[in-house]
């Protein structure tokens, strides 16, 4: 891998940096690569993970790879992950069960259990993966300290994400909107290395695995648009009489 | 999101009362929201017992927003000492400039509840919210809950209502 390493954590701004990110500016989203250190809240459980990402964009296809050492919360056993994919062929390799998943969206690979792929029903498909868009990386200054600045435009909704590079390791990302609502929340990470890309693990299926089978998609749910009028709600409320009912009202985002 | 998977993991996973029924209005509040966003959220349930709506226009909300004490903005905007400005873009401004709307709100009714056509929403049970009285003045402190506190609470009270 080409990777232009840089210890952002352990250095303040420097002219290579500088250099990094005029670089993406010239010929942006070819390629970048970033090794960090990840805790993802899914649900109500926790994992942490440390991951080597690439992520590459040519003319518009995107392709994937991640390789990430996995420390799940409870009982479930620390594994090594990978996962490449591009649209239309994902693959996820479990070190732990031995497993390999192969399917023709994300959701299908189902490793992180059914709330995720509930969500990603409509959110990590192929299509929407391929459309979003990480712009160019900036170097700034945000209350006197210098940051590396990015802004990502996921499924329409437009994200700035900052990272500290000029704090003592680890530093530290923070979201200027954090990711409200999503099934995944990042609760914090911190970025060891980031720089451009050139190749990508593809991780053939290693002997000895066993083949796990992908998940079907999920139906969509009927959901029904009340028209300045409530009611369809009240209707259902009275056909329910004598039954124990709920009424639960909630803001989507 | 947070008190949706609450009502998915501590309610309708706890309970198997068959005859329960779960009404799930996703209603736009924040600036964010609209018919994507209901249509992704409501992959959260995947329960016969659950039946969905998306409320655009916030009726359902406003139905039920006296019955928590949910101010309008403009007074949690006073009662924060920012002008109501500091809140554009954050919600939509209907909800800025209108009335309240409540969400984030579960309200809970036994068998004997009733909503006649023509009349107000019945006082439910019990109920229980997110929307943090700190902040939303008015809401009453007793029904407020957050986190686990939040999912404890309903399962609590999914055990006052729910069938053996």
């Amino acid at each position: 891998m080409l990777a232009v390493a840089l210890a952002l954590g352990c250095v303040p701004v420097t002219p290579e940096l500088e250099r990094l990110v005029s670089s993406f500016a010239e010929a942006p989203l070819l390629a970048f690569h970033v090794e960090g250190r990840f805790a993802l809240s899914v649900e109500e459980h926790f994992w942490e993970l440390e991951a080597d990402v690439v992520r590459r964009l040519d003319e518009g296809v995107l392709t994937l790879a991640v390789d990430a050492r996995v420390r799940p919360d409870g009982a479930q056993k620390a594994t090594r992950v990978r996962l490449a994919g591009r649209p239309g062929a994902w693959r996820l390799l479990d070190d732990a069960a031995r497993t390999a998943c192969e399917a023709d969206e994300p959701w299908g690979l189902g490793w992180l259990g059914s709330a995720l792929h509930a969500a990603a029903g409509t959110t990590l498909s192929s299509a929407t993966l391929a459309r979003s868009d990480f712009g160019a990386p900036r170097s700034e200054e945000l209350a006197g300290r210098p940051v590396l600045t990015f802004e990502s435009d996921v499924h329409g909704t437009r994200r700035t994400w900052t990272f500290d590079v000029g704090s003592a390791t680890p530093s530290r990302l923070r979201t200027v909107e954090p990711t409200k609502g999503a099934e995944i929340l990042i609760s914090w990470w911190s970025l060891t290395g980031f720089g451009r890309a050139a190749t990508l693990g593809t991780w053939p299926i290693p002997a000895g695995f066993s083949t796990r089978p992908a998940r079907p998609p999920l139906a969509e749910p009927a959901l029904a648009t009340l028209q300045g009028t409530l009611a369809p709600v009240r209707a259902r409320f009275q056909g329910g009489a004598g039954k124990p009912r709920l009424l639960a009202l909630f803001a989507p985002t | 999101m947070r008190v949706a998977r609450g009502v998915r993991d501590r309610v309708l996973a706890l309970c198997d009362d068959p005859e329960l029924e779960v009404t799930v209005v996703w209603i736009d509040i924040l600036a964010s929201d609209g018919a994507p966003g209901a249509r992704r959220a409501s992959f959260v349930f995947d329960d016969p017992r659950v039946a969905q709506f998306h409320d655009p226009r916030r009726v359902v909300g406003r139905a039920m927003a006296a019955t928590i004490g949910l101010p309008a903005l403009r007074d949690v905007a006073r009662a924060l000492a920012v002008e109501l400005s500091a809140f554009d873009g954050v919600y939509h401004d209907d909800v800025l400039h209108g009335p309240p709307a409540a969400f984030d709100t579960v309200f809970f009714f036994d068998g004997d509840a009733s909503w006649p056509q023509g009349e107000g929403v019945p006082k439910p049970t019990n109920w229980v919210t997110q929307l943090d009285p700190g902040v939303y003045v008015g809401v009453d402190p007793n029904h407020f809950r957050f986190g686990p506190a939040l999912r404890a609470r309903l399962e609590e009270l999914t055990r006052t209502i729910c069938g053996p």
